[in-house]
């Protein structure tokens, strides 16, 4: 742990034991420094380096609650903070359910999580990468003719809870991102495309001339792209755009979706969600895991835990103002850790090969996803499939249905795991999409 | 009041011989440009749900960002420390992208000579925090009046106050503070087994005062049950080809997303964008007239000055189907050898600056509304929109309809769900048939995303018809 985090954590340690007793306060303190490193065209673009930190201080008085936030962290204005949430507190109105996390809460400081691994740059080995990754992708083919580069950028955080019912934790951690961004064009028509890697250890991230390649294919992989007619059809979803599925799903089972009723599944406990053949898993503790957090937003301890068995809701995940609301105990999840999603029906060879004929979907845009009634509609961007094998790449198009219909419509999932997020899944092959085209 | 003036100078012994220093450190025999940027912002906001006012929270940040550009490099650095001596290391880390020893030394005039768009003081202390909590009770109370079948409500009022100092190596520096107030209703209704959401917002650079002691909040807590009763009958939309009206206002974010971004300086000089190079030639159908104005007093989008000390002002992009011209800030101004347009904007000090819209919008045209809807024998009526993005370089965008109706025989019907569009940006533009004489702009809720970066930003256009573009739905 840096020097100037552990003197923070004991000055607002003491700050915490010294504030009236009557009342109840949660401290949550961040610090990160970092860089980022842009290069186009073979020599640096930008270079920002970062240096943030941010307290956050709730006060409960009574059953009401207000929050206040300082990036200064003088005494003076710790000092004006604790007052403010006083303030906004003194004003609101009670709510029963109202409360700090008092059960299962972290009491150790520093935590080694497996997710910290700091390592002393200088600006130009991160500039040489950024140079070899793009170089690797303007190489590939003269059809890539433009750039928008490839950037490097690394941070290290430092996260610490305190709250008066004891909570105490803190850990720090580290990240480490290379992406490059490249343009082809043909017959005047542009696409672009990228690839990324984000790891906590530098060691484990891809290399330069891997991300910058595989950018290239990407983006030659889209040129030509024509229009498809309407169908109903089975669509394939790339591991990326999956964890945005299944994130989806996650947000509607979030706790304060649920007690609002403002969610889809909000009758959906213990019920059949996904088709059979589906297992999802909450696992906080993975090291390097993306998501590895030891305690949550509140303080309150993680755990490993199922969420979907066999394709029925096992859990909804609960901060303790949800949790109150719905007569339930905080699941540890104010946020969520790393999901893994697993099936029975898991291919190891080639999905797109295992239908005969549909959509491979690899980008969707616009925010068509809603949790309410589970209506689902995007435009999209993919590649038609025909007896089995990829012809050509489609584009201005739709996919539409009810992440209802779309979660029990699962056929199977395929092994290429999704490394760039704290969802960990494949490519997800979903049955009986609407595609709106020409 | 400015913080920075009133405060931060004086606690931290900063005075502009100090600016001076620090500007002059940052500059130098190879830097073209460098700034400094200080800002001290305090936002609040209250919210009401489950008929309680439960949530209340107030977030300060202040800061500094320094920032050196030589041709198209760009050194940045940024903290929260005004010690003049961080200062200055800041100052040396952003210029250190190039090796340039010489220093200059700079005299920096103050720049007051731009028009002010708005007032100075802060939104927050305009009304009291009892008023504030009083008045999302009653809005609270007068919609679970409203309608029985209301089953949730959310509330939300919030506001921030920008006191911002830039001062740039051509010389000057400027003060400027930017209230920005908001609101907004959430409603769900629920009939039988449906449930349906209804939004609606509104606000401006403005005192609490302009919102709450006038009639607009039930207006918008109206139109937000309005909406999610029409949803409540709506029918799934069927995918395809086919006509689109898009009302007049809100639905401007179209052409936000369209247009506006492939507009922006930066794509237009790296070529990345597929408006690049196309200054003079027809982009649009001849009824098109796009404008980007900063400069319109209140709007939540306006700006006195932009961040790069830049006053803002009134750019036609596209003038009767022809582009005109880009959205610039400093940098790329300079390197595509034109005038600034006041388009220099950056989320706040730990963000560099970029080409980013104000309020944009498509003026009106000589057709009216009703002819529009009537000329369309089988279509769609989409009226407000819940979000959009644009891939600038293909120019695809995607749209997803909130409130949207089927036109048959000139004649608007059901209300249709889960309706999305589709299109390429210039594609669309030169499909436009019809356009009305309603320019309308929104009602101050737009918040733009652009590399990681959030700004307010206002839209706006007249009805208008689109004549062949891809709607996506879940009916073949």
């Amino acid at each position: 742990m840096p020097k100037s985090f552990k003197d923070t954590t004991d000055n607002l340690r003491n700050i915490l034991d010294d504030l009236d007793k009557k009342r109840e306060y949660e401290f949550h303190f961040n610090s990160a420094t970092g860089a980022d490193i842009t290069s186009r065209f073979g020599d640096v673009e930008n270079i920002q380096y970062h240096n943030d930190e941010s307290l956050t201080v709730t006060c409960i008085d009574g059953k009401r609650k207000g929050v206040a936030s300082t990036n200064n962290l003088s005494s003076e204005s710790i000092k004006l903070t604790i007052e403010k949430s006083q303030s906004i507190a003194s004003f609101l109105e009670s709510d029963k359910y109202q409360g700090l996390a008092s059960n299962n809460l972290i009491n150790q400081l520093d935590i080694d999580c497996g997710i910290y691994f700091p390592k002393e740059f200088t600006t130009e080995q991160l500039i040489d990468l950024t140079i070899e990754c793009e170089k690797t992708a303007l190489n590939y083919d003269k059809r890539i003719n433009n750039s928008e580069g490839s950037e490097y950028g690394y941070s290290q955080s430092n996260n610490l809870l305190l709250n008066s019912h004891g909570a105490a934790g803190s850990y720090s951690s580290t990240s480490y991102t290379l992406s490059c961004v490249v343009i082809a064009e043909e017959k005047g028509l542009k696409e672009r495309d990228y690839a990324y890697t984000t790891r906590r250890n530098f060691e484990r991230t891809d290399n330069a001339k891997s991300i910058g390649e595989l950018s290239a294919k990407k983006v030659i992989s889209r040129l030509g792209a024509k229009s498809v007619s309407t169908r109903k059809c089975p669509i394939i979803l790339t591991p990326e755009l999956s964890v945005g599925l299944f994130s989806s799903f996650l947000s509607a089972i979030n706790g304060n979706n649920i007690y609002k009723k403002n969610s889809f599944l909000s009758n959906y406990l213990n019920k059949k969600v996904f088709a059979n053949h589906i297992n999802i898993f909450e696992k906080p503790n993975i090291e390097e895991g993306l998501g590895t957090k030891p305690f949550d937003g509140e303080g309150v301890v993680t755990y490993e835990k199922p969420i979907i068995e066999s394709g029925v809701l096992s859990t909804f995940m609960l901060d303790t103002y949800s949790a109150n609301h719905l007569n339930s105990k905080s699941t540890g999840n104010s946020g969520y850790t790393n999901i893994i999603i697993e099936s029975s029906n898991t291919l190891n060879n080639d999905i797109v090969s295992s239908i005969n004929d549909g959509i491979l979907v690899t980008e969707m845009m616009g925010s068509g996803a809603n949790i309410l009634t589970g209506d689902y509609s995007r435009g999209a961007f993919g590649y038609l499939i025909e007896k089995g094998k990829i012809t050509h790449p489609i584009t201005n198009f739709t996919i539409a249905s009810n992440m209802i219909d779309m979660f029990s419509n699962i056929i199977e999932l395929g092994s290429d795991y999704y490394e760039n997020s704290k969802v960990k899944c494949g490519s997800v092959l979903i049955d009986n999409m609407t595609v709106g085209g020409n | 009041m400015n913080i920075i003036k009133e405060h931060i100078f004086p606690n931290n012994h900063l005075g502009i011989d100090k600016i001076e220093s620090i500007v002059s450190e940052s500059s130098g025999s190879s830097i073209d440009l460098s700034d400094l940027y200080i800002q001290y912002t305090t936002v609040e906001s209250w919210s009401c749900e489950d008929g309680i006012v439960k949530n209340g929270s107030q977030h300060i940040d202040s800061g500094y960002g320094i920032r050196a550009i030589s041709n198209e490099k760009t050194g940045f650095s940024y903290g929260n420390n005004f010690d003049f001596d961080e200062i200055i290391k800041a100052a040396k880390l952003s210029k250190s992208i190039v090796k340039s020893n010489i220093s200059q030394s700079l005299n920096l005039k103050e720049y007051t000579d731009f028009k002010k768009l708005y007032i100075s003081e802060s939104p927050l202390t305009s009304v009291s925090d009892n008023s504030k909590v009083d008045f999302l009770k009653e809005m609270n109370r007068y919609i679970k009046n409203k309608d029985k079948r209301v089953q949730q409500v959310i509330i939300n009022l919030s506001a921030s106050h920008d006191s911002v100092f830039v001062a740039n190596s051509l010389g000057t520096y400027s003060f400027d503070d930017r209230p920005l107030v908001r609101f907004n209703v959430m409603v769900i209704l629920k009939s039988g087994d449906r449930v349906e959401r209804g939004s609606a917002g509104g606000g401006g650079r403005y005192s609490y005062v302009n919102l709450l002691e006038t009639k607009r909040p039930f207006e918008l807590a109206d139109e937000a049950i309005r909406i999610a009763d029409v949803n409540l009958s709506s029918k799934p939309c069927k995918a395809g080809n086919t006509t689109v009206v898009l009302g007049s206002g809100w639905p401007g974010v179209l052409l936000h997303e369209a247009v506006g971004h492939g507009l922006e300086g930066d794509f237009n000089r790296k070529k990345t964008s597929n408006f690049s190079d196309l200054i003079g030639q027809s982009v649009a159908s001849e009824l098109c007239t796009v404008i980007d104005d900063g400069t319109i007093s209140d709007r939540r989008g306006s700006l006195s000055i932009d961040d790069e000390g830049t006053p803002t002002a009134k750019n036609t992009l596209i003038e009767n189907g022809v582009l005109k011209g880009y959205m610039q800030d400093l940098m790329n101004a300079k390197l595509m050898n034109v005038k600034p347009t006041g388009n220099g904007r950056r989320e706040s000090y730990a963000h560099l600056p970029m080409p980013r819209m104000t309020n944009t919008y498509m003026l009106g045209g000589s057709s009216n509304a009703e002819e529009i809807i009537d000329s369309v024998k089988d279509g769609i009526y989409a009226v407000n929109f819940s979000g959009g993005q644009v891939d600038i370089t293909s120019g695809q965008f995607v749209f997803t309809a909130s409130e949207a109706y089927k036109i048959e025989s000139g004649k608007i019907k059901n209300s249709i769900k889960g309706m999305t569009l589709i299109g390429n940006g210039p594609d669309v533009l030169k499909k436009v048939s019809m356009v009305a004489d309603d320019m309308k702009l929104d009602d101050g809720v737009g918040t733009c995303g652009k590399e990681g970066q959030s700004v307010p930003v206002g839209v706006g256009q007249p009805t208008l018809k689109i004549d062949d573009i891809t709607v996506g739905g879940t009916e073949v």
